[in-house]
């Protein structure tokens, strides 16, 4: 026999190792660490397996895995190769399976061999329920009247309906009393309700029900642990099968398994592992299956078979049903997502049940309940049938002292979940693994989607969706209400309907099917015939910040080159309905210059995947910011890296306009900070890096624009050059080929790279800007290479007009009229005796030696009328911008600022020009002169009025003082300041 | 055991520092004053200091105090005149760490310094303050207690009259996982009387942004004032702004007997100043100039970062990316590990970039709060306490970085895909909701999942992803080690500079 079973052990390892392999795919982690947990199946379980394979249980069958578990937990016994899933259960068999479910088998047995004992030889005494019932009536779950009933001999003396027939079947409804009751016994605190008789309601053979059962059938239903068939019947007379309570007894093993120390467990099989073990008489073989249970740790399964003289040897194994049939352990597979009954004390494995993933179900309903402790969640239905599933452990919790359910994938607050709405739960073996909100529910069919066409002549429109269909949509023209917002609207003062608390207010997202343009955003409804009923359209923008390259104007467009700040260029359409805006004011497209930079409103859309049609809406252009305050040079000395700077020596200025504190003429060593990010660096033509120059350039001669940036001054572009400086006298740019041009009083022809700093107009451009007629200062470096292009406006004073006229009338506020006048022409006044008027609006100013003052101080009547005064205006058009009272200015002096104190003005190289003579001559010894700067003073400087800061140092300045003064050589009071030369 | 209890004590310290804080705040909003002034912006705390605590927050920022240079500039006389002073921000501590609600104080005090000259502000002004916590965001605000004010130009004086003046603040703080953005209005009217027996009345509208992370810290304000004096009025815009970041920068060591060839150091940069438009000169001036500017000259601060060996990767284009990110410590352990041929994993990513962005991380033993017995949470069955990583993918995971897969596992070990990276990213800016989700930006669109579709077209318009020169994303296939460090890079990069161009260049350049 020994030989026998040996073999058969070996051939049964030889079938093990051929069979599974050892790896784990899918959980890589399974072996690391140790298992938390390790059951052993039991020895009866060989023997149990072959009994529960009923032959009348097809693979199937509804309640199989009921079956076979209350079969495994032995509570339900089964002594033949049939079930009988479908034949009624008596009133006894209830009894006892409710007192195995509970625990009570054991007592049950005792009190029967105690009754046996004390009682006379009865037939009674020899039924095997004799303990089930009497223990029963003892915990009072019978009546002593029952337990006399189902004592009496002949049974059938007895009415069903009125009487305890112990071999009777039972109803449903009086089972579910029974049960409950059980239940209660043991646990008084079970299935407490907090509204009653509702539930019921939802059956509707609900009358039928006695009135007695009413309340033990409310909680089973309520519990789920009975419930009526898709039919809506609950069938409270119908008598309960086996299948039926071995069903009733599974739905409720949570409340008995602790009675009986057993724990249900999931997980998935991660696993399996075969070991061989070998002492001195002793050969184990066993099977380790490693399972990740559900709170996430690692649980492992034995089944062993031992060949030894003790005992405990032979097989150890559990009861697994897998797909419909009842094997043992050896039947898992990786990837099983299993359920186990293990009994917690001993560790022994008792069941195992492999669910299918086919276990996924979805269930919706309205939330009615969560409850955190016991991790239950509470549904019902559209027939108001409620259900109740328990959660996933990590679907709920408690993290950093806040409460948390994941629902739609978010953590959220238990109490501020959408009770009430609809939801959806994910069941994975009954369990919820995944809850989602769905709401309440649709009223209305709104779609939405992209416009990428519409045609009201025709009526239709093109639209995409979001799964990238185009549809087209038809309408009828004056059908369609139509709503659209502006990207500037920010405020909806209506509201979404407008007709509401008779609201006629102006509603600006009231529109017509006209408005709507391709890249519109829209949210629509049909009507029942498919046509368009509602629009509501609105644009999505974003901004985009560029520098423009180069601007061509045509009829009503403007197509404008554009380097977005991470480089990319792009070429845009601009119409001239595009509002574009400086400083706040809106300007005209003309009025935009290459170099700028400008912030865009761009609405983008996507017509295709990768297809992007980006539209302008708005420009703003950027009121200072990336100006080229100053261009300097100097030798490159060294940087330092830690702040960003750039050392030069011998520092010349060759741009001027500086922020008036800063003096950086002549200095011997000079520290200019770098950008971060966006320096340029050449040499010559060639692009470089600033280690380039660092290790090879040092001691060049290097220029450098510098931009005046909010956090102070920044070098933009540095070129390294080879060569020696010279200034050229600025002039006229006569003609331009290619990279090369030349200048009015110098023939030989310049060349540009693209190391050239071209500054014109104080923004950092391209030698593309250099063309014929510009006014440039060029500084050469090498024999023929401009190494600095500065492109501005000719000096020119011609543009500011003034005069001196005496008033005849004043029209308050209005105008006034001169009755002779003067006009200023390089420094001389011609007169006309002519009458002219002037208007005045309310940005002339006034003015006198006291400042400014208030406008209705100049009028025609009181005491200080101004009538016959003699003024300077200065003109525009005509109308007065200044009028002045100031003294006859006449003695035409010229001379060179060297010095500027508070509002006094110091000049060198004076000169006077001499009314006889008509040359200019030089003034005196010390050839030099104060002058003083009145409120009264007129200055201009580039044909505009400037203030008495903006005349620099190194200005040659034309001045008209008083006539008094018009031979004074020292100090004189400067009225008429006109600055002649433009020294950049 | 004894040793187990004073090691808890010790982590207690950590725990209070290093429990999950909804913020950390570096420059703290307002700094610069409410008044339409600049100051030199505070420091961001070192590497050093990061590693030490074992938090990215200096000791030193959890106290408000502080003494900044200061510059102004006063309108009252009709034209732009500097004033350089000093501004303390005082007051009681701030907003309290895991707490839902509560106040404070905060006191400002501006007042002139040896390099003021002639021109002097003298100014206090208290506020108290209260806040509350909803979510992942945070209002602020501010009830005037005092104000007092005396401004002195040579000869003229002007004097707050405090009875008639006004001010008036609320903030909003909004928190994702790497950086905190806010914003903030102020509406204030001064009344002054001068010594000249003048009134003047300056009403402001002031509205700022700011935002703060672990690279940079950035605030800007666009403030428009008029002001009306008996004869004149004028009206005006100033925006200042100050910004902080950090930079690296590598240098070659000279000598050749020396261990490591160069490395890396971390400059502290700080740039502050302001522009000013008048919008309307006063009468009494009418030719004045119409823009200006002013700012500081700040010294940059640096600090030395390790030389890691990576002379076995000399000539692999992605060299300098690594070497970045292992010398800024993002990167940790062995270089030569570090295979860039080779995949990189979601958990060495997800590390990687919890390290970036200096997210608050809890060590295992600090988790248990100082009960051995409790388990520390598992989430996910592949990342178990056991592992090293298990601190810094717990941390991705609760401040919304990294999910796992429908809640199951997290595939730690699993090779990363290009759209999870792009994804990441864009969460932990808290910047998807910029995204379409409509928007069909590549020609490989199909292929992108529908949980990373938002965040993918929000990387678009942020300028972080661009499609390829087919227009693809390629969102399924696999990130190698090299691009993977080549994408942290520059995703630090980013916090660095490229966020600060849209707080400080684009708002302070353009008058709107």
């Amino acid at each position: 026999m020994k030989k026998v079973t040996k073999s058969l052990l070996y051939a049964c390892v030889l079938c093990l190792l051929t069979n599974v392999l050892a790896f784990a795919d899918t959980d890589e982690y399974i072996f690391s660490g140790t298992p938390a947990n390790t059951y052993v199946g039991r020895t009866e379980a060989p023997d149990l397996i072959y009994n529960l394979d009923f032959e009348d249980v097809p693979d199937d069958f509804w309640a199989k895995d009921a079956i076979v578990r209350m079969g495994a937990l032995n509570i339900i016994k089964s002594y033949s190769r049939n079930f009988f899933p479908n034949s009624f259960i008596s009133n006894e068999v209830l009894v006892a399976f409710i007192l195995r479910a509970i625990g009570m088998e054991q007592i049950a047995h005792e009190r029967a061999l105690a009754l046996r004992a004390g009682l006379p030889d009865m037939p009674t005494t020899e039924l095997w329920s004799l303990g089930y019932l009497n223990q029963a009536m003892e915990m009072g779950l019978l009546t002593q009247l029952q337990f006399a009933e189902s004592m009496i001999y002949d049974q059938t003396t007895l009415d069903p309906a009125t009487n305890f027939v112990r071999g009777a079947p039972v109803t449903r409804e009086a089972a579910s009393d029974l049960i409950l009751r059980g239940l209660q016994i043991v646990n008084s605190a079970v299935f407490e309700l907090e509204r009653t008789e509702q539930s019921i309601y939802k059956y509707s053979d609900w009358s039928e029900i006695e009135p007695q059962y009413v309340h033990a059938v409310e909680i089973m239903s309520e519990a789920n642990i009975m419930s009526g068939g898709e039919d809506g019947l609950f069938r409270p007379k119908s008598y309960l099968t086996r299948a039926e309570i071995a069903q009733i007894l599974k739905n409720i093993d949570s409340l008995y398994y602790p009675l009986i120390g057993v724990e249900k467990k999931f997980g998935t099989v991660g696993a399996i592992r075969d070991a061989q073990d070998t002492t001195t008489g002793v050969a184990g073989l066993n099977r380790d299956v490693y399972v990740r249970n559900s709170t996430g740790l690692v649980d492992v399964l034995r089944y062993t078979i031992s060949q030894s003289s003790s005992p405990q040897s032979g097989k150890r194994d559990a009861v697994t049903l897998r797909k419909g049939k009842v094997a043992g352990l050896a039947d898992l597979r990786e990837g099983d997502e299993i359920e186990y009954l293990v009994v917690t004390q001993s560790y022994a494995l008792l069941y195992v049940q492999v669910t299918d993933n086919l276990n996924i179900k979805t269930v919706r309903g309205k939330l009615e309940r969560l409850d955190m402790t016991t991790g239950k969640i509470t549904i019902t239905d559209v027939l108001s049938k409620t259900y109740s599933y328990t959660m996933a452990t990590y679907l709920y919790g408690v993290e950093d002292y806040d409460q948390y359910v994941i629902v739609s994938k978010k953590h959220r607050n238990p109490t501020q979940l959408p009770f009430g709405t609809k939801i959806e739960l994910r069941l994975k073996n009954d369990i919820v693994d995944e809850i989602d909100f769905i709401g309440e529910d649709i009223l209305i069919d709104e779609y939405s989607g992209v416009v990428l066409e519409n045609n009201p002549l025709l009526g239709y429109m093109k639209v995409l969706d979001s799964n990238g269909t185009a549809s087209i949509l038809r309408y009828y023209y004056g059908n369609v209400k139509v709503e659209r917002k502006e990207y500037y609207d920010n405020t909806d003062e209506v509201g979404f309907i407008d007709s509401l608390f008779k609201n006629y207010k102006h509603d600006p997202a009231d529109s017509n099917i006209n408005e709507i343009k391709p890249g519109d955003i829209i949210t629509y409804q049909t009507d029942e015939s498919g046509h368009l009923s509602q629009v509501y359209a609105y644009r999505e923008l974003c901004a985009r910040f560029g520098k423009i390259l180069n601007l061509k104007r045509h009829e009503n467009t403007a197509d404008l080159l554009l380097e977005y700040e991470d480089g990319e260029v792009v070429l845009h359409t601009i119409s001239d309905g595009v509002y574009v805006s400086k400083a706040l004011r809106p300007i005209s497209l003309a009025d935009i210059q290459p170099g700028d930079w400008v912030k865009l409103l761009v609405n983008s859309v996507y017509l295709r995947p990768g297809g992007q049609l980006e539209s302008v809406l708005e420009m703003v252009i950027d009121s200072k910011g990336a100006l080229i305050d100053n261009i300097v040079t100097g030798q490159f000395s060294g940087v330092d890296t830690v702040q960003r700077q750039i050392i030069l020596q011998n520092v010349k200025t060759l741009g001027g306009g500086f922020a008036s504190n800063q003096n950086m003429d002549n200095r011997q060593i000079l520290r200019l900070n770098l950008a971060e990010t966006d320096t340029e660096y050449y040499y010559g033509n060639e692009k470089i890096s600033l280690d380039y120059a660092l290790a090879r350039l040092k001691n060049f001669q290097v220029y450098a624009a510098l931009e005046n940036v909010y956090a102070g001054i920044k070098v933009r572009k540095m070129t390294f050059r080879d060569g020696r400086d010279q200034l050229l006298n600025p002039d006229v740019v006569l003609g331009s080929e290619g990279m090369k041009f030349y200048m009015s009083g110098n023939s030989r022809m310049i060349n540009t790279d693209d190391g050239t700093i071209v500054r014109r107009f104080g923004r950092l451009t391209g030698v593309q800007d250099i063309a014929p007629r510009v006014f440039a200062t060029v500084n050469l470096n090498g024999e023929d290479t401009a190494a600095v292009v500065d492109i501005t406006h000719k000096p020119d004073s011609s543009g500011v007009i003034i005069a001196r006229g005496r008033v005849l009338s004043v029209n308050d506020g209005k105008s006034f009229k001169v009755e002779s006048m003067a006009m200023l022409y390089d420094g001389e006044w011609s007169y006309s005796p002519v009458e002219r008027i002037f208007s005045i609006d309310n940005e002339t100013l006034f003015i006198d030696e006291n400042g400014v003052h208030a406008s209705y101080t100049f009028r025609g009547y009181t005491s200080n009328s101004v009538v016959g005064k003699v003024f300077n205006i200065v003109i525009d058009g005509s109308r007065a911008a200044r009028v002045i009272d100031a003294p006859y200015s006449t003695g035409n002096i010229r001379g060179i600022v060297y010095q500027k104190a508070d509002n006094v003005v110091s000049i060198r190289d004076v000169s006077r020009y001499d009314d006889n003579s008509g040359i200019w001559k030089k003034l005196n010894e010390a050839n030099a002169m104060d002058v003083a700067i009145r409120p009264n003073t007129i200055a201009v400087k580039n044909n505009g009025l400037i203030d008495a800061e903006a005349i620099v140092i190194g200005d040659e300045i034309r001045v008209l003082t008083n006539a008094e003064n018009a031979a004074a050589t020292a100090g004189i009071d400067g009225y008429i300041i006109s600055v002649e030369n433009f020294v950049p | 055991m004894k040793t187990m209890r004073a090691f808890f004590r010790s982590f207690l310290l950590m725990i209070i520092f290093a429990l999950v804080l909804p913020y950390t705040i570096y420059a703290l909003p307002g700094d610069m004053g409410f008044f339409g002034g600049v100051t030199e912006g505070r420091r961001l705390p070192k590497t050093m200091e990061a590693l030490l605590t074992g938090d990215a927050r200096n000791e030193d920022d959890l106290n408000l105090a502080r003494v900044l240079l200061y510059k102004e500039i006063i309108f009252l006389t009709g034209k732009p005149i500097e004033f350089t002073g000093l501004i303390e921000v005082g007051g009681t501590n701030g907003v309290t760490p895991n707490t839902t609600s509560g106040q404070y104080s905060l006191q400002l005090t501006v007042y002139p310094s040896t390099s003021s000259g002639d021109i002097a502000i003298n100014r206090t002004a208290v506020f108290n303050i209260r806040y509350r916590v909803e979510g992942n965001q945070l209002i602020k605000d501010y009830t005037l207690q005092d104000w007092n004010e005396r401004i002195t130009i040579a000869d003229l004086e002007y004097t707050l009259d405090t009875e008639q003046s006004a001010f008036d603040i609320s903030i909003i703080e909004h928190n994702a996982p790497s950086i905190t953005y806010y914003r903030g209005d102020v509406s204030s009217r001064a009344v002054f009387m001068s010594n000249t027996n003048e009134m003047l009345i300056q009403d402001s509208a002031d509205s700022f942004y700011g935002y703060n992370c672990a690279w940079s810290a950035i605030e800007t304000h666009r403030m428009d004032s008029t002001i009306t004096a008996n004869n004149w009025q004028t009206q005006f815009q100033i925006r200042p702004s100050v910004s902080i970041n950090k930079a690296l920068q590598y240098k070659d060591n000279e000598p050749d007997v020396i261990g490591f060839e160069g490395n890396y150091k971390e400059v502290l940069h700080r740039d502050a100043g302001l522009k000013y438009d008048i919008l309307q000169v006063p009468l009494i001036y009418p030719d004045q100039p119409r823009t200006g500017e002013t700012s500081f000259n700040l010294r940059n601060t640096f600090e030395q970062l390790i030389a890691p060996d990576l002379v076995y990767l000399r000539g692999h284009p992605a060299f300098e990316d690594i070497a970045k990110l292992f010398s800024m410590q993002i990167l940790d352990g062995d270089p030569k590990l570090y295979q860039p041929d080779q995949a990189i994993t979601r958990a060495q990513f997800i590390t990687a970039l919890t390290k970036a962005i200096k997210l608050p991380v809890q060590t295992v033993a600090s988790e248990t709060r100082g009960r051995r017995a409790q388990t520390p949470p598992i989430i996910f069955p592949d990342v178990l306490p056991s592992r090293p990583d298990y601190p810094y993918i717990m941390s991705a995971y609760r401040n919304g970085v990294a999910f796992g897969r429908d809640f199951g596992t997290f595939y730690a070990d699993a090779p990363l895909q290009r759209q999870e990276a792009f994804t990441v990213l864009v969460r932990s800016l808290g910047l998807t909701n910029l995204g379409l989700p409509d928007s069909r930006i590549f020609t490989d669109d199909e292929k992108i999942a529908w949980w990373a579709r938002t965040d993918l077209a929000a990387g678009v318009r942020l300028g972080l992803i661009k499609p390829d020169g087919e227009g693809q994303i390629k969102p399924g296939e696999y990130l190698s080690k090299a691009e993977a460090a080549s994408l942290l890079r520059n995703f630090v990069d980013y916090l660095r500079f490229g966020i600060k161009t849209d707080y400080a260049e684009h708002l302070v350049n353009y008058v709107t």
